[in-house]
């Protein structure tokens, strides 16, 4: 090097830190949730000031782009250097989390900020993930996490519940510009998150950057389709409180085509086929947070309070198939939050940590169904005698769900390779539900309360090569119900306490560096929600008989990095896994009826395999697929009554087992300007058919199966100026083609997105 | 003289000869010469039911009927809770905008004809009916409010509305609300359609009887039946289950339920059958059928299904625990009685009220299981009866009415849930 004058500009993904983990850039904190992985831009004269004072084997996340930007702020005392080149290598959040004891994705969500998908989006998209939708923005969807359905699947945002934004907030309403990833436990799931999750976790990490900032975003599209996204981050320089405002819009008309649906011709006295638009659709959705953060002080290293409003209003277009047509009926719900969040490093010795969290939520939704018409596809109607979904008297039900939840976390970290993790979690739910018009209903209320313990130690051997893990966790269900969900069961109220014991083990092999292995096994306990206990009021039916479903899970999988010279690399993982559950609660839908209802099946084994390939060329293109199997089958001998079972190890029916999703990204810089980047993608989503109910049983002729779906996505982003300014051009399933992820319950076709986004700092 | 009392009495025989030849055999049930047999059961568990249908040319024939790749399944599309009449099946589809006709083949189900509501509307399954003649079909059920009845009258040939209309059933009776469905019958002899119907499915006050002229839909009368019962029936018609019988001399037979002292739920009953005589309005209050039931312990077991026989002989479907040997806890509210083997077939002797359980081979036809079943009919001068019992393979058994033989029919494959079984005209 020699001694020059100049600056560039390091872009790091992740915490700069040295092999020892001591971290080396300013202002990053060592929560154990991993929670720091946002773009921090550094300057090159102060990153290259700390390698040389620190352990120059320092790691960065892979992937970093240098570039060069003069800077005039430089001291000309200090020792500067012209640095010709600077090669860091490094893990990412997301690597690091694959080579963790569990089988866990990682998305990095930062990278698609500029497009137009939804957090679900992207979720769907990872190795061993299906997500289920029933239409478009804001229709309810599934998640199913290795062939565990979306209920066995818990939701958390920076390891506190999701449902604490409010009942009627998914993952779809959740802006990308606030996220820095997503991260997909399959199956076992780390004892910090305290939770009874049973088919896997989904923890969001949301950005934590320090530095101010603005992010603004609207798009607009098909389907009268709105989005608006703001964010913001100011520190007021005197007390150093970070301020973090948010608020975010979505609105779309869903008026999407339904091709092939039946109406009634009146000239021809007969039923039509024919092409009609969806006309009672129509979701919008209001979020806004505000977070008030301190940090590094002695007395803690991190205490924010936290705010959250939600309010969403939902046209409710299908009963549970499309042939169900409805005009007027909608679900709507209001929500606010109030949380705290206290995390202290070192306290009282080093290595130990204090994370806790306590919250409140209020919640209130409600179903409104009180037009007397019966409604077809031509948007027509005749006057009715009775309400729209149940048939039965006028009706606003009012569903009124406090939730409080409280979590404490203590890690202890000593000899640099033992870790102890205690974690409680206290999850109390009440339900109050009447109706304002309906005067058969009988109004209810009731309690859930989940108090779940789990104690973790982890070791870490052989330099790091070899990492292991074992656990043990407390379930505690209380219960208090006083709802009556059947009129023929009069005396269904039920005050009971439970509990329930699971336990866990996991290790990790780093045999070399292409090829590492992990395996791991958990006994889980899921407790049931109180939307499958108490149902949500329109299509799903109380049971107040359901008991928690419980799972032998087990895990074993490879993966590595194969370094293809400088400019290549390639990742691979493969995974199997083994889920034997007992007391499964699925949803079940009465075709006829348009009602489901949750109930517990007496086991179930799933069987999956799954594999992921990614190859990079530089940062200029990144190709990507993933695919998975997965067989779940009944293992119930016996029927209800008694008698064998025709279907014992039967596939369970209504269920995608083979899917794959596949991306290619590619990178141009300097298109026009030297701070420009242009950057395409193309995704492509595979669901193989599959039956709608029993295989075997019936005439092939007459059997109802859900088609197989091939969905094409493409986006283009050009960003300008540091990426001050993007712009975003998406068009999805851009073949059209008629797409059912649910029995003929057909998604949208073919849709065009704009998005402009700034981004100031 | 001689010669002319032999004379006389030669006359009186052959008259009382050709009185008997004359009048009609009792024998209850269709008579129906090309006829086929749908045997409806469910795959699955809890995850999931299938609903499948398997056409057969017998139900007498021994022989083992299999659905493995085979027969109709209608999940999803129809539901066997269902009209059957000659050659199809109808019933108002989940959409509950139309009227839906239909075949059901092996090789899959076939729609003939739907014909959209102009006016009244439906929920599937939740409404009752009766035919009028062979093509005219009256459905009627309560409405959202549960205030008035509604009814459309339909011709089946055409599939197109003849008229539709509704009764302020609440104001008319004095109650403040209506049954679900409530039952509906059609007496031939008068031309009146009988509405059953009462204010609440689980309150044990007696029920109503509304008196319709079939032409001009007029309510002429209403009876009430004030004793302590509810109806066999109120929310979903007699789509599945028969709950009413007309004998051939069109007196009116219909099963009500008492409920059983000692049991906390409801469903928990002993069954009683009410009458109402040919051309008359009101229940004959000199009849209570099936006070004891065929062991002579009175006040005992549930009325699911009824049909007639003939020989003034009813064919009841009982539920029953104690008289099938099993043990319940009263206090045990999951123990319910649809869980358990606890059914049994008799045919009740309207005279002299005596009920008889059907036998084979000098045995109880085995019990069996579930509240919500239709594994009887009669036809052609039989009674078939399915059973699906604990130890045995779900078999069907053919009574003979006229030589009181009972044969071992056909046998549905195990592992399958058997709820119902129909007989479809072949022309």
């Amino acid at each position: 090097m020699k001694a020059q004058l100049k600056y560039i500009v390091l872009t790091i993904a992740g915490a700069l830190t040295t092999n020892n983990s001591a971290i080396v850039a300013a202002g990053l904190n060592t929560d154990p949730t991993g929670g720091d992985s946002e773009y921090v831009t550094e300057r090159l004269s102060y990153a290259y000031r700390t390698f040389r004072s620190a352990d120059t084997d320092c790691c960065v996340l892979r992937n970093d782009s240098i570039k060069s930007e003069p800077t005039p702020s430089q001291s000309e005392n200090e020792d500067i250097k012209e640095l010709e080149t600077l090669t860091v290598t490094g893990k990412s959040q997301q690597q690091k989390l694959r080579e963790s004891e569990f089988t866990v994705n990682s998305v990095n969500v930062s990278a698609y900020t500029n497009t137009t998908a939804t957090l679900a989006d992207l979720v769907g998209r990872t190795a061993g993930v299906r997500i289920r939708t029933e239409g478009g923005l804001g229709a309810d969807f599934d998640v199913s996490l290795n062939g565990l359905s979306g209920s066995a699947v818990r939701y958390f945002i920076d390891g506190i519940p999701m449902e604490v934004r409010g009942s009627e907030v998914s993952l779809g309403d959740l802006p990308l510009n606030q996220i820095a990833r997503v991260d997909i436990y399959k199956g076992v799931v780390p004892a910090f998150l305290g939770t009874d999750a049973m088919g896997g976790a989904i923890n969001i990490i949301t950005k934590s950057n320090r530095r101010r900032y603005l992010d603004a975003s609207v798009a607009a599209g098909s389907y009268h389709t709105y989005t608006a996204d703001v964010s913001a981050l100011a520190t007021e320089a005197r007390t150093g409180l970070i301020i973090r405002p948010s608020v975010s819009f979505g609105y779309s008309k869903n008026d999407y085509m339904m091709k092939d649906v039946e109406v009634w011709d009146k000239e021809a006295d007969k039923y039509i086929v024919g092409d009609r638009r969806r006309f009672h659709d129509a979701y919008r959705s209001l979020q806004a947070g505000l977070d008030l953060r301190i940090d590094n002080r002695s007395w803690a290293d991190r205490l924010m309070v936290s705010g959250t409003y939600s309010n969403i209003d939902k046209e409710i277009q299908t009963g549970s198939v499309q042939a169900i047509v409805y005009g007027q009926p909608r679900r709507k719900g209001h929500s606010w939050s109030v949380s705290g969040h206290y995390l202290k490093n070192n306290i009282l010795t080093d290595g130990l940590t204090l994370n806790a969290d306590v919250s409140y939520t209020s919640d209130h939704s409600q179903t409104v169904d009180t037009a007397y018409y019966k409604y077809d596809w031509n948007g027509n109607r005749i006057v009715s005698q009775r309400n729209e979904i149940t048939g039965g008297a006028k009706s606003i039900r009012h569903y009124v769900r406090p939730l409080v939840t409280g979590r404490v976390n203590i890690n202890y970290t000593f000899l640099n390779i033992h870790t102890l993790n205690l974690n409680y979690s206290l999850n109390l739910r009440g339900n109050r539900s009447y109706d304002t018009l309906d005067k058969d209903f009988e109004p209810s209320k009731d309690v859930l309360s989940k108090h779940i313990a789990s104690l973790s130690y982890t070791q870490s051997l052989i330099d790091g090569r070899m990492q292991n893990t074992a656990f043990g966790k407390l379930y505690i269900e209380g219960l208090e119900i006083k709802q009556v969900s059947d009129r023929w069961n009069e005396d269904t109220q039920e005050k009971k306490i439970k509990t329930y014991p699971g336990y866990g083990i996991g290790s990790r092999f780093n045999v070399l560096e292409w090829l590492q292995i992990k395996a791991s096994a958990e006994h889980a306990v899921r407790l049931p929600l109180s939307r499958e206990l108490l149902g949500n009021g329109t299509t799903v039916v109380a049971n107040m008989a359901l008991r928690p479903e419980n799972s032998g899970n087990f895990n074993v999988g490879l993966f590595g990095n194969i370094s293809l010279g400088s400019a290549h690399s390639l990742y691979y993982e493969a995974a199997g896994y083994l889920r034997q559950v007992r007391d499964m609660i699925h949803l079940i839908t009465n075709e006829n009826t348009g009602l489901s209802i949750y109930n517990n099946i007496s086991k179930v084994s799933v069987k999956g395999i799954e594999g992921e390939v990614s190859y990079h060329f530089d940062d200029i293109f990144h190709l990507m697929t993933n695919w998975s199997y997965s067989v779940s089958r009944d293992m119930n001998a016996t029927r209800s009554d008694g008698k064998p079972s025709v279907t014992y190890r039967n596939r369970i029916p209504n269920r995608p087992w083979l899917y794959g999703n596949s991306e290619a990204t590619y990178i141009h810089r300097k298109l026009f300007f030297p701070h420009d980047r242009l950057r395409v993608g193309y995704s492509l989503q595979y669901v193989h058919w599959f039956f709608l109910t029993w295989e075997g049983y019936g005439s092939l002729s007459s059997k109802s199966k859900i088609p197989t779906q091939v969905d094409q996505n493409l986006f283009l982003t050009y960003s300008w100026h540091k990426e001050r300014y993007n712009v975003t051009l998406e068009v999805k399933n851009i073949f059209d083609r008629t797409l059912y992820d649910n029995y003929k319950l057909q998604k949208p076709g073919r849709s065009v997105m704009l998005k402009l986004r700034v981004f100031f700092e | 003289m001689k010669f002319s009392y032999v004379a006389a009495a030669l006359c009186m025989l052959a008259l009382v000869s050709c009185s008997n030849h004359d009048e009609p055999e009792d024998i209850g049930g269709a008579q129906i010469k090309d006829v086929h047999f749908d045997v409806w059961v469910t795959a699955g568990t809890s995850n999931g039911t299938a609903y499948l249908v398997k056409n057969v040319n017998s139900l007498e024939e021994p022989q083992v009927i299999s659905f493995e790749n085979s027969g109709c399944d209608i999940t999803g599309k129809l539901d066997q809770e269902i009209i059957s009449k000659g050659q199809y099946y109808y019933e108002i589809p989940p959409t509950g905008d139309c009227f839906g006709k239909y075949q059901i083949t092996n090789q899959g189900l076939v729609t003939v004809a739907r014909r959209p509501f102009e006016k009244n509307v439906y929920r599937a399954y939740r409404y009752c009916h009766a035919w009028i003649d062979d093509h005219t079909l009256v459905i009627m059920s309560s409405d959202g409010d549960k205030t008035k009845a509604l009814w459309t009258k339909l011709d089946t040939n055409n599939m197109t509305i003849i008229d539709e209309g509704e009764y302020n059933l609440t104001e008319m009776s004095g109650i403040n609300a209506l049954t679900t469905s409530g039952l509906l019958g059609y007496r031939k002899s008068d031309n009146k359609l009988i509405y059953f119907y009462a204010r609440s499915a689980f309150a044990f006050e007696g029920f109503y009887a509304a008196f319709i002229d079939a032409s001009t839909m007029e309510i002429s009368t209403i009876a009430h039946e004030n004793k302590e019962v509810i109806m066999a029936g109120t929310a979903y018609g007699e789509l599945l289950q028969n709950k009413m019988a007309f004998d051939n001399n069109d007196n009116l037979y219909i099963a009500c339920n008492y409920h059983l002292d000692g049991f906390s739920s409801t469903t928990q009953q002993y069954g009683r059958i009410f009458r109402i005589n040919r051309n008359e309005t009101e229940f004959d209050p000199g009849y209570e059928g099936f006070r004891t039931d065929p062991s002579g312990t009175p006040d005992r077991g549930k009325i699911l299904t009824i049909d007639y026989m003939g020989q003034n002989k009813l064919v009841l479907c009982i539920q029953d625990p104690e008289h099938c040997g099993v043990v319940i806890d009263p206090d045990d509210k999951n123990q319910g009685w649809g869980n358990n083997y606890n059914v049994y077939y008799c045919m009740l002797d309207i005279p002299s009220d005596v009920a008889t359980e059907f036998k084979y081979e000098g045995k109880n036809l085995p019990y069996s299981q579930g509240t919500f079943a239709q594994r009887s009919f009669v036809l052609n001068g039989k009674v078939y009866i399915g059973t699906n019992p604990k130890e045995e393979i779900p078999t069907i058994y053919v009574y003979d009415i006229r030589s009181t033989k009972m044969v071992k029919g056909a046998q549905i494959q195990e592992g399958f849930g058997f709820d119902r079984i129909t007989y479809v005209a072949d022309r």
